[in-house]
């Protein structure tokens, strides 16, 4: 009995640290999926959200993105966009949470690969946003480019895709 | 039975209704079915709730239907099919019908799809529309999907070509004819 709750003990040990080895050292892919999350969490926000608010959260959606980061937007129904900085994209998200009146967004079905290098990664996910008081959900197809700058997983490039060729 | 207090009598009875007279044979028939309904469930019949009017009136808006994945298992996708196709994953799907087959022009002309320029018979159609889009070929492993409903202006339509490993499976309960 002595040495079985010795073994027990031994192995809640090696879980734990095993737990806390995952969370001190997170893989890529794990840090990327929590910027995934992070992202959806910042680009959400209920309808009546206040000025200062709505800034603060558009300032920490910017610390995600790299200072030349891309956004290529082209889906139908609506008139393309390129944006080619992140105070364009800061812009216009700031714009846009003016315009909407409240937005969820999430991420789903998030494949996200490495590059052999570690030093870059692609996310492609469908994004599934509902913007309040519409019927239809928007769902979308990204893709997004992430590079490791300063030691943080910055993304570089977002870009729309068609799951259906037209 | 006899001789012993009323209220065991009735916890007997109780047992037996909830687990049955031989336990072990209950636990047997639980853990099949639980295997059997995540099987089904997570491999053979994907649940769907279907939300937008793409596919109005055949489908409505929140209703539930399942997709069948094993559907196109012995057969390629025939035309007139509801199906789920995939984006990214499983759990975000467009649910369209199949217009068009590999190798066929598919075009639409005052609302009805035509097929290397013949308009066909859409039975399903219920909506009245104006819809003009130019041809597109599909390459061997595309098929066409576009929604019941065209009221909307094409562009705002999702629709086109989708590759044969995107499509999940078939629909399994039709809609309102």
């Amino acid at each position: 009995m002595k040495y079985f709750v010795r073994f027990l003990l031994l192995v809640v040990l090696v879980a734990i640290a095993f737990w806390a080895w995952l969370v001190l050292f997170p893989s890529p892919k794990q840090v990327i999926q929590g910027r995934l999350l992070k992202l959806a969490h910042l680009a959400s926000f209920p309808s009546r959200e206040g000025n200062i608010v709505r800034i603060a959260n558009v300032e920490k959606m910017g610390n995600l993105f790299s200072d030349d980061a891309e956004a290529v937007i082209d889906v139908p129904g609506i008139e393309s966009h390129t944006f080619t900085r992140r105070e364009e994209l800061m812009q216009a998200a700031i714009m846009a949470r003016g315009a909407l009146n409240g937005l969820k967004v999430d991420f789903v079905d998030t494949n996200i690969e490495v590059g052999p290098d570690q030093q870059s990664a692609i996310a492609d996910l469908t994004l599934r946003a509902q913007v309040s008081g519409e019927k239809d959900l928007i769902v979308q197809e990204l893709k997004f480019t992430f590079k490791k700058l300063n030691n943080a997983w910055l993304i570089t490039h977002i870009e729309t895709v068609k799951t259906l060729r037209q | 039975m006899q001789g012993e207090p009323q209220s065991s009598g009735l916890l007997y009875w109780l047992r037996v209704m909830v687990i049955g007279r031989k336990p072990k044979r209950t636990l047997v028939r639980l853990v099949m079915l639980v295997v059997v309904t995540t099987v089904v469930f997570a491999f053979v019949l994907r649940p769907v709730r279907i939300t937008g009017g793409s596919m109005e009136p055949t489908y409505h808006d929140h209703s539930i239907n399942f997709i069948n994945r094993l559907a196109y298992l012995r057969h390629p996708p025939q035309r007139g099919d509801v199906v789920g196709v995939r984006i990214t994953g499983d759990h975000v799907m467009y649910m369209k019908r199949i217009v068009g087959l590999p190798g066929e022009a598919v075009s639409f002309s005052d609302g009805h799809v035509c097929i290397d320029g013949v308009p066909q018979e859409e039975p399903y159609l219920k909506f009245t529309s104006h819809w003009e889009v130019p041809p597109i070929t599909l390459r061997s492993d595309e098929y066409y999907v576009v929604g019941d409903n065209r009221t909307m202006p094409p562009q705002d339509h999702t629709r086109g070509a989708a590759r044969l490993t995107h499509i999940s499976g078939r629909i399994l309960f039709p809609g309102n004819r």
